[in-house]
């Protein structure tokens, strides 16, 4: 990663003429908005293609059930994306808390609290082994991908330990039930990832620590100066962060009745947070709009799956919308700094 | 940029300093040779002919994958796609000798062009979409994983038909030709570093690319070449791999003294390269490869739960950053 890069982003281009500035309103209009109106289209457009399929209550629950624990997951996620930080340890740190909790909680026996404690135990662990490379220096994507490598090799050595064929089976109520279990009727992830939200909102627009938190991701060198600790916030985000990827990753765990060294659907957090305008760099986005980011991605893997989609041109089109989402922030902080 | 907190020099001084960047520098030769002792009295059959051979066909292929990977780092980009490009080379590799009937010259000749095309995937996004290369990569290896994951059915292909692993894997005077492609792969890469002007081009760009713009430097097309560079290198393990087990290789679950971006990254670390760019000596990452080959093969003849070796993995990858952060911190 070459300290010339963002340099090589000003000043590489001119300010246009009066046209030039209409044309670049237009698309600082869609890069705003352009999300929305790209989920409605999406919406409409699996709505033709599969009317009685696409279109019933069914559907849409499973939207939503597929979003509630990587809803969790992004409302931390982006917190910590506009902190200035990246964490690519996600999908291992969730299976290892998956498969910690299994091991304690199925094949042990014991209390589902001193499960769940334990399992919050090692995830703070990780974070705080996140947090503490990232304080020496060493930029937080190599930190965290380290610590992934590490925390699914932790995976790995419960398997090991416990004899398991690659996975460990959830069959002991009440974890077996918990993907499934409701409040008035609704899914309980559903509520628990929007409460997740409101969390988020307000410590990032109501409190001094989100303000410190937009300060630091924006100008770690300015934040330094007016006294804000940045080692202390990278690290209580990078911990909130693992803890809550380690309570999702039980959730996907329970809802597949199968704890397993590496947790998919997390690894769209990324995508969807700049989707909806987090800036890669940190310090801007707004967290509620990274909801209909991951709506938008849900949308996506339901509706292909319906319309019957292969794998492959389905992981394709996936790959695809993340080198989509890169793309969008480049261009979004071209125009930043034009 | 994303995550650096702690920066300035360290307060290390005098005959301490120099003492710690000598260790720094000369260390990976002394641990590298302590394990291999450790290894021959803890590791039951890791001292026979057959092991050693093994390991270094290991290394070689590791090897491969590190030069070209080295020259990416330089140049200041990290690429972390190596994975896919490795994917899809095999996957090439093995639909055209086993399915399609290629000659073998051909065969390689369209592996390596596929390594090319996925070099210059990258460097499209890194330079017209102005996105730093490690979440570039991260982001074109998706798309690659697919498009192998595509072209193989999501199935091994095996290769039944006679003359790839025979042709490919010869010995030259007793020594598997994978050792002497990795020779050669570090003899171009020493001299195109030091002896020509791409190679001055690409410490420039790595060490500061916006001085390297205003002084000239064609900066975008040195970070395309260099990325090329990596993904050929990639492409060429590719279909050593491929010979090798007779069938498209999987590299989903990645282990120690495996090919993958992880000890490609470790190696150059250890081989005292910056994160950053600009700085490193070609030939050090030799013995860092070497080193984590026998790490993963000793480890595995002692029959070590893969998590552990995971484990050991990361923290080896930890442990290389730490020193290459100290390293910068001190010069």
């Amino acid at each position: 990663m070459a300290s010339g890069r963002p340099a090589q982003k000003n000043g590489s281009r001119q300010a246009g003429s009066a046209s030039g500035n209409r044309r670049k309103k237009i698309v600082q209009f869609l890069l705003d908005n352009g999300l929305f109106i790209a989920f409605v289209l999406e919406v409409l457009l699996f709505a033709v293609a599969a009317p009685d399929l696409f279109i019933r209550t069914r559907t849409m629950e499973a939207i939503l059930r597929l979003s509630g624990p990587a809803g969790i997951v992004l409302a931390s996620y982006t917190i910590t994306l506009i902190s200035g930080q990246i964490d690519l340890s996600t999908a291992q740190v969730g299976g290892m808390a998956s498969l910690m909790f299994a091991a304690v909680f199925q094949l042990l026996e014991w209390p589902l609290g001193v499960a769940l404690a334990l399992t919050v135990v090692l995830t703070i662990a990780v974070g705080l082994l996140s947090s503490y490379l990232i304080q020496q220096g060493i930029p937080s994507f190599v930190s965290t991908l380290a610590v992934g490598v590490v925390s699914g090799g932790i995976g790995y050595l419960i398997i090991n330990l416990t004899n398991q064929p690659g996975m460990i089976r959830l069959v002991r109520p009440p974890l077996r039930d918990i993907a499934n279990f409701e409040i008035l009727g609704v899914p309980f992830v559903i509520p628990l990832m929007f409460v997740a939200y409101v969390i988020g909102w307000v410590v990032l627009n109501q409190t001094r620590f989100g303000a410190h938190i937009y300060a630091l991701g924006g100008n770690p060198a300015a934040a330094a100066l007016n006294g804000i600790n940045a080692v202390r916030i990278a690290r209580i985000v990078l911990v909130t962060n693992a803890v809550i990827t380690g309570m999702a990753g039980i959730l996907i765990a329970g809802r597949q009745l199968a704890a397993q060294p590496g947790v998919e659907g997390l690894g769209q957090s990324l995508t969807a947070a700049l989707f909806a305008g987090v800036a890669l760099s940190g310090g801007s986005g707004k967290i509620e709009r990274t909801l209909i980011g991951l709506l938008f991605l849900s949308t996506l893997t339901i509706g292909l799956g319906i319309l019957n989609v292969s794998a492959p041109v389905r992981q394709l089109i996936n790959g695809l919308a993340f080198v989509f989402a890169i793309l969008l922030d480049s261009i979004r902080q071209q125009l930043a700094t034009r | 940029m994303i995550g650096r907190l702690t920066q300035g020099e360290l307060g290390i001084k005098g005959r301490r300093r120099e003492q710690i960047l000598f260790l720094m520098d000369n260390g990976i030769y002394v641990v590298t040779v302590l394990l291999f002792i450790g290894f021959v009295f803890l590791a039951p059959y890791f001292f026979t002919t057959r092991n050693l051979v093994n390991i270094l066909i290991s290394a070689s292929l590791a090897g491969i994958v590190t030069a070209g990977y080295t020259v990416a780092i330089l140049a200041g980009q990290i690429d972390t796609s190596t994975q896919g490009v490795l994917a899809v080379a095999t996957v090439t590799t093995a639909l055209l000798f086993e399915e399609a009937g290629f000659s073998l010259p051909l065969t390689v000749v369209f592996a390596l062009l596929a390594g090319i095309a996925a070099g210059l995937f990258n460097g499209l996004i890194v330079v017209n979409g102005k996105i730093v290369a490690f979440v570039a990569t991260l982001a074109t290896q998706g798309v690659m994983l697919a498009i192998a994951l595509f072209l193989s059915g999501g199935q091994t292909i095996t290769i039944a038909r006679e003359g790839l692993q025979e042709a490919v894997f010869i010995r030259v005077f007793g020594i598997p030709s994978s050792v002497w492609i990795m020779f050669l792969c570090y003899i171009i890469g020493w001299v195109m570093l030091t002896q020509t002007k791409l190679g001055a081009h690409i410490y420039a760009t790595g060490a500061d690319y916006r001085a390297s713009l205003l002084s000239g430097v064609p900066v975008d097309r040195v970070i395309r070449v260099a990325l090329v560079i990596s993904a050929l290198a990639a492409a060429l393990t590719a279909v050593l791999v491929t010979a090798r087990a007779k069938q498209s290789a999987m590299f989903g679950l990645a282990i120690a003294g495996s090919v993958d971006f992880v000890t490609a990254l470790t190696a150059v670390l250890l081989g005292g390269f910056s994160l950053f760019g600009g700085v490193g000596r070609i030939e050090r990452n030799l013995v860092a490869v070497l080193f984590l080959t026998i790490l993963g093969n000793g480890l595995q003849l002692m029959d070590v739960a893969t998590g552990i070796i995971l484990i050991v993995r990361g923290f080896a990858l930890v442990f290389a950053v730490i020193l290459s952060v100290l390293r910068a911190r001190m010069t």
